[in-house]
C-alpha cells in the first residue's frame, strides 16, 4: 500500500471543490471584516485585540477542529449525536438562565473578558447529527404520520428555546430543516401550505383581511370547479382548507399585533416600506442598499468603501458583511460570492445525493439547506428581499462561534462523503 | 427540486443586485451627498446660589444660527437676513469672523460655527421652516446664562466664548464654547461648566438629519454643571451695593469664625446681564471706556496705603515682640519727631497708653512702636525683617489664596525693596516708619482690611476668606477652609478689643459715627492718603464685640477721613447684617445720596 493510499484509508478522499469554495469564503470574510474596521484607525489584519485578528484566530481554530473531524472514525458521528443533542439543549437552557444580552438577544454565554460564545450555533450541528441518526434507522419510514411528529419534535424542541433567547434569526433557521426533509418524504403539499400561509400573514398586514377571505374562497372555488369537480370526495377537504386558510387570514392581523414584540413588527412592516422607520429597522436597510448601490458595476476598490469607513451601516462586520463586499467590488464582487454560494449548494446537494448511507445522505441535505436558508435570509436582508432578522452569512460574517457550527456541519459532511465508497450496500 | 429552488432564489438575488447596482443610479448619488455632523450637546452650566439659597446665576434657553463652511453653498443671504430679523450689516460681519476663524486655523471648514447667537424664537421658527433652502445651516439649542438680579457682578464674573488660548491651553475646549474669564464663574469654571456631549448624525443632500452615525454608539449625553452655593448674602450684598451708589470704593464682609465672604461690593458696578449674548455688543464698548472703570473689581486689586487700620496689627506685633505692653505710655506732644527738621505730625495725646492709641489712632505712639521693633535687633535690616514676616501673617502682600481669580495681594514691601531702593545697610527703622501708620509704600485692598478685622475678631488666627460655599453632588477644595496662625498670643487681644470699642463708643473716638447702641461694634477708622486728590476713606470693624459674626472692611475713594463715609457705611451694614433692621434712616439716606463721582461724562 502506498503512503498516499494508506493516508486515504484514514482520513478518505475529501472533495476538493467543497474545501476550495470553505477556504475562498472565509478568506473573503476575514478580509472584508477587516475593509469595515474604522479607516482612520485600521488595526493591522493580524492584531488579536480587533475583529479581523480574532477571526483569524477562529478561523485558525476552525481548521484544526476541521482537521479532526478527517482523523475521525465516520461511526462516531451517529453515535455522538444522541450526547451532542442533549448537550447542546443543556446549553441553550444555561443561556436562558446565565447568558448575557448582547444587541436584544439574550443568547452569549460570556468566558472570562473576551470570549463570548453562542450555543444556538452550535445546537445546529447537534440537530441536524440527530435528525440525521433519527432518519437513517431502520424503524424510520416516512409513510408513517406518527415518525414525522418525533422528526418536527426533534427540531422544534431546539427552535422553541432559541425563540426563548428572543433570537428570531436563529429560530427561523430552523426551517431550513424542514427544507431538506422534503427530499426524505415529507408531503410537498405541505410547502405549498407554508407559503401560502406565509403569504397570506404578510398580506393581510397589508390589504383589508375580509378581502383577502373573499378572494380565498374565490380562488378555492374555481379550483374545485375546474379541477377536483367530478372527484365528490374532494369537498370536504377542500372546505375545510378553504375555512382554515380564512381563519387564518382573520386572526393573522391579530397574531401579528399581539404575538410578536414590536421590534419584530417594524421588521415585517419595513420590508415593504423602509422609509417607514429611516432611523430604526429600515435605516439598516436603506444604508445597506445605498452602500451597495454606490458600489456600482466594478465597486470603489478594496479598501476605499466610503460608506464602510463611514462606519455608515450597523453591524457591517456581522450580519452585513455583503453590503461591504458589494460597495468595494460593486456588482462583479457581489455576483461573485453568489455564485460562489450556489456552487456550493449545487455541490453539496449533488454529493449528498450520491451518499450511499442513509445517515450521510440525510445529513448532507441538512446541511445544504441550512447554508440555503442562511445565505437566503442573509443576502436577502441586505438587498431589501427579506426581513431584517440578523443571521450571519456562513463563513464570512464576523463571528467565531458561527464559523465553528458552520465549519463542524460542512466538515462532517466532507469526511462521510470522503468514506463514502467504503459504504456497503 | 433543489436545484431548482437554489437557483432560482440565486437568480432573483442577482437581478435585484444588477437593478441596485448597476441600472439604478439614486442610491450612487444619495450616498455621495451624506456627511456626518458633528453636533455638540452644549451641557447646562449649574446655578449660583446665595448662602440662603436665593438665584445669583441661572441659564435661559436660546437658538444659535450655526454654519458648516465646507456644507455651505450659495444661498440667499437677503431672505436669511429677512428670516432672523439680522441685518445684512451684520451677517457681513459674522461671515467676516467666520472666514477669519478658518484662515487663522482656529476651526476646520466642517466644524460648526455660530453665525448668529440668541435668535428670537419667532425668527427661530421662521429660519426653521426654510431651512432646506440653506445647506450647511442649522439651528442649535444652547442654554444662556441669566444673572436674575442684577447684583455682584464682579463678585459672579461672567463667561464669554473660549478665545484661541482658551482653546489651545485646554483640548476640552473648542471654537463657540462659553468659558468663565471672571470671578465665580472663573474659578468654578470646571464644576459649573458640566461636560459636554456629542453627537454624530447622517446629513443627506437636503440638508435633513438622517439618524445617528453607528446608531449613536459613539454619542455620549452632556452632563449638566453642579449648582453652587456661595457663601453672599444677597440681601446684604443688595443693601451694600445700594450703600455705595454713586461712590468709588468696596466693601467685604466676611463672617470671622468661618473665612465666609457675606458681601464683596465694587463700585461703581454694572448689570452681570450685561456681559451676555446680544447685551455685551450694547454695553460693552461703553464699559471698558468708563473712566470709572467698573469693571474693575476694586474689593481685591492691588488697593491703596491701608492708613491708620494698620496700626490695629502694629499694635499686636509690638506686644508679641515685647516692645510695648497694655500700659506702655508714648507721650505725644504733637508729632514724633524724625530729626530737627521732620515730624510725624499728631494731635497730641501726652499720657496715652496702649488703649488710649488705638481710640484716638495716635501717630506718635505707632512710629515709637515700630522705631522700637527695628531697634531691638543688631540692625534695623534684621529688625524690619521680623516685622515683615508678621505682617505676612496677616495676609498683607499676599492674595490669601481667596477663591476670586481677580485676587491682588497690594503690597507689602519686602527688606530687599528697601535694599534696592536705599542701597544694603543704608536705611533705618525712622527711614520707612510712615510703614507705622500704613501709610508709604504699603497697598492694601478691602478683602485684606476686612480681612484684619476677622483676625482681631478670632484673636490670632483666620480662615481663608473664600466664596464658595458647597457644591451638591461634588466637594470643595479642603484648602478654602484652611486656618492660618497669625502667632500673635490670644492674650494681645482683649487690649485692641478694647481699644477699638472705645473708637466707635467711647468718648474721644474716631468713628463714633458708627456707633449702635444695641450692637456692640469694634471699628478703626484710616484715612489713605491721595497724592492725587482727596484722601481715601477707610474703615474697619468687627461685631458683636462677645462672639463677633461679621468682619468689615470699607473703602471709599475720594471719602476724605474714615469717618465720613467708611464708617458709616460699615456700621449700616452690620446693623442690617446681625438685625435685619435700619434704625438710622436718616444715616442711610445720607450715605445712599451721596454722590462722590461725576457720573454724567
Ligand atoms: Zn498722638
Amino acid at each position: 500500500m502506498s503512503k498516499r493510499m494508506q493516508r486515504e484509508r484514514i482520513t478518505g478522499k475529501a472533495d476538493g471543490l467543497l474545501v476550495i469554495i470553505y477556504v475562498v469564503l472565509c478568506l473573503l470574510g476575514w478580509l472584508h471584516v477587516w475593509s469595515a474596521a474604522e479607516s482612520q484607525i485600521r488595526p493591522s489584519p493580524f492584531d488579536p485585540t480587533y475583529e479581523p485578528g480574532k477571526q483569524l484566530i477562529w478561523m485558525g481554530i476552525c481548521s484544526g477542529v476541521a482537521l479532526v473531524l478527517m482523523l475521525l472514525d465516520t461511526k462516531v458521528f451517529p453515535a455522538f449525536r444522541s450526547f451532542a443533542y442533549a448537550a447542546s439543549l443543556g446549553l441553550l437552557i444555561l443561556v436562558l438562565i446565565i447568558g448575557q444580552e448582547v444587541g436584544g438577544n439574550k443568547s452569549w454565554i460570556v468566558l472570562g473578558s473576551s470570549i463570548k460564545i453562542q450555543p444556538s450555533e452550535f445546537a445546529k450541528y447537534a440537530t441536524a447529527l440527530m435528525l440525521a441518526g433519527f432518519m437513517s434507522t431502520q424503524q424510520f419510514n416516512p409513510r408513517i404520520n406518527k415518525q414525522w411528529l418525533w422528526v418536527f419534535g426533534i427540531i422544534l424542541l431546539p427552535a422553541m428555546l432559541v425563540l426563548l433567547e428572543k433570537d428570531t434569526g436563529s429560530t427561523l433557521v430552523y426551517a431550513g430543516f424542514v427544507l431538506a426533509l422534503f427530499r426524505f418524504g415529507l408531503n410537498r403539499a405541505l410547502l405549498f401550505l407554508g407559503i401560502l400561509v406565509a403569504a397570506l400573514f404578510l398580506s393581510s398586514l397589508f390589504v383589508q383581511p375580509w378581502l383577502l377571505v373573499l378572494l380565498i374562497i374565490t380562488v378555492a372555488a374555481l379550483v374545485w370547479f375546474f379541477v377536483f369537480r367530478r372527484n365528490k370526495q374532494s369537498l370536504w377537504p377542500m372546505l375545510l382548507i378553504t375555512a382554515g386558510l380564512s381563519a387564518f387570514t382573520l386572526a393573522g392581523r391579530w397574531v401579528f399585533d399581539t404575538v410578536l414584540l414590536p421590534h419584530q413588527q417594524t421588521r415585517i412592516k419595513v420590508l415593504f416600506n423602509p422609509d417607514l422607520d429611516p432611523r430604526g429597522s429600515g435605516w439598516n436597510v436603506n444604508n445597506s442598499k445605498m452602500a451597495l448601490g454606490s458600489g456600482g458595476l466594478a465597486g470603489k476598490g478594496f479598501l476605499k468603501g466610503s460608506l464602510t469607513q463611514l462606519k455608515f451601516v450597523p453591524k457591517q462586520h456581522t450580519d452585513f458583511i455583503f453590503s461591504a463586499i458589494g460597495e468595494q467590488w460593486g456588482f462583479l464582487g457581489t455576483s461573485f460570492v453568489i455564485l460562489l454560494y450556489l456552487g456550493l449548494l449545487y455541490r453539496l446537494v449533488w454529493k449528498a445525493e450520491a451518499q450511499r448511507s442513509t445517515f450521510a445522505k440525510v445529513f448532507g441535505y441538512l446541511v445544504a439547506c441550512i447554508l440555503f436558508f442562511h445565505f437566503f435570509m442573509n443576502v436577502g436582508t441586505t438587498i431589501g428581499l427579506a426581513p431584517a432578522v440578523g443571521v450571519p452569512l456562513p463563513f464570512v460574517s464576523y463571528g467565531g462561534s458561527s464559523l465553528l457550527g458552520f465549519t463542524l456541519l460542512l466538515f462532517t459532511f466532507i469526511k462521510l462523503d470522503a468514506h463514502n465508497k467504503e459504504v456497503l450496500r | 427540486m433543489y436545484f431548482i429552488m437554489f437557483g432560482l432564489v440565486a437568480f432573483i438575488f442577482l437581478i435585484r443586485l444588477f437593478f441596485l447596482q448597476v441600472i439604478d443610479d439614486s442610491y450612487k448619488v444619495a450616498a455621495e451627498g451624506y456627511t456626518i455632523r458633528r453636533l455638540v450637546d452644549h451641557p447646562v452650566r449649574g446655578n449660583i446660589l446665595d448662602r440662603n439659597g436665593e438665584v445669583l446665576a441661572t441659564n435661559e434657553f436660546a437658538y444659535d444660527l450655526m454654519l458648516i463652511p465646507a456644507e455651505a453653498g450659495e444661498v440667499d443671504t437677503f431672505l436669511l437676513s429677512s428670516l432672523t430679523g439680522v441685518s445684512m450689516k451684520d451677517f457681513r460681519k459674522a461671515y467676516a469672523k467666520v472666514e477669519s476663524n478658518l484662515e487663522s486655523g482656529q476651526n476646520h471648514s466642517k466644524q460648526p460655527q455660530a453665525l448668529v447667537r440668541e435668535l428670537t424664537l419667532k425668527s427661530m421658527a421662521a429660519f426653521k421652516e426654510k431651512m432646506y433652502l440653506f445647506p450647511g445651516y442649522f439651528l442649535s439649542k444652547r442654554s444662556v446664562r441669566r444673572y436674575p438680579t442684577p447684583t455682584a457682578a464682579h463678585a459672579l464674573g461672567y463667561i464669554r466664548e473660549a478665545d484661541k488660548k482658551a482653546i489651545e491651553n485646554n483640548p476640552y475646549y473648542q471654537a463657540g464654547d462659553y468659558i468663565g474669564v471672571a470671578g465665580i464663574e472663573k474659578s468654578y469654571e470646571e464644576l459649573l461648566r458640566g461636560q459636554k456631549g456629542v453627537r454624530k448624525v447622517f446629513v443627506d443632500v437636503r440638508n435633513n438629519e438622517k439618524g445617528p452615525f453607528m446608531q449613536g454608539a459613539l454619542d455620549t449625553a452632556s452632563v449638566a454643571g453642579y449648582d453652587l452655593t456661595t457663601t453672599l448674602d444677597l440681601s446684604l450684598q443688595m443693601f451694600g451695593e445700594e450703600l455705595m451708589q454713586g461712590k468709588k470704593g468696596a466693601i467685604v464682609a466676611i463672617e470671622p469664625s468661618t473665612g465666609e465672604i457675606l458681601a464683596l461690593v465694587s463700585a461703581p458696578n454694572y448689570d452681570p446681564n450685561w456681559m451676555v449674548g446680544r447685551n455685551l455688543r450694547v454695553h460693552y464698548g461703553d464699559l471698558i471706556k468708563d473712566k470709572n472703570l467698573p469693571m474693575l473689581n476694586r474689593a481685591v486689586m492691588d488697593g491703596y496705603p491701608p492708613g491708620s487700620i494698620f496700626k490695629v496689627m502694629n499694635a499686636l506685633v509690638g506686644q508679641q515682640e515685647g516692645v510695648i505692653h497694655r500700659n506702655t505710655v508714648v507721650p505725644c506732644r504733637g508729632g514724633f519727631r524724625l530729626s530737627a527738621s521732620h515730624t510725624v505730625g499728631c494731635h497730641g495725646h501726652p499720657d496715652a497708653n496702649l488703649h488710649f492709641s488705638i481710640t484716638t489712632s495716635c501717630n506718635a505712639y505707632y512710629c515709637h512702636v515700630f522705631n522700637e521693633i527695628t531697634k531691638k535687633y543688631p540692625t534695623a535690616r534684621e529688625g524690619y525683617s521680623v516685622w515683615y514676616q508678621r505682617a505676612l501673617k496677616f495676609g498683607f502682600g499676599t492674595n490669601l489664596d481667596a477663591d476670586l481669580p481677580e485676587a491682588k495681594g497690594g503690597l507689602l514691601p519686602p527688606p530687599e525693596y528697601y535694599d534696592n531702593r536705599y542701597g544694603k545697610g543704608r536705611w533705618r527703622g525712622l527711614t520707612v516708619i510712615s510703614l507705622a501708620i500704613g501709610q508709604g509704600e504699603l497697598k492694601a485692598n478691602a478683602l485684606q482690611i476686612a480681612n484684619l478685622a476677622a483676625i482681631v475678631a478670632n484673636k490670632g488666627y483666620f480662615i481663608t476668606p473664600h466664596i464658595g460655599k458647597s457644591v451638591k453632588g461634588s466637594s470643595l477644595s479642603q484648602q478654602l477652609f484652611k486656618r492660618h496662625e497669625t502667632g500673635i498670643d490670644t492674650a494681645h487681644f482683649s487690649v485692641v478689643y478694647e481699644g477699638m470699642y472705645g473708637a466707635v463708643h467711647g468718648a474721644g473716638g474716631t468713628a463714633r459715627i458708627a456707633r449702635v447702641d444695641s450692637l456692640q461694634i469694634c471699628g478703626k477708622t484710616g484715612t489713605a492718603q491721595n497724592p492725587h486728590g482727596k484722601d481715601h476713606s477707610v474703615f474697619m470693624a468687627f461685631a458683636p464685640m462677645q462672639h463677633p459674626k461679621i468682619a468689615i472692611g470699607v473703602l471709599v475713594e475720594n471719602g476724605g477721613f474714615g469717618a465720613t463715609w467708611a464708617a458709616p457705611i460699615a456700621s449700616l451694614m452690620i446693623e442690617q447684617y446681625l438685625t435685619d433692621t435700619i434704625s438710622r434712616p436718616w444715616l442711610h439716606d445720607r450715605i445712599r445720596n451721596g454722590v462722590l463721582i461725576d457720573t454724567l461724562q
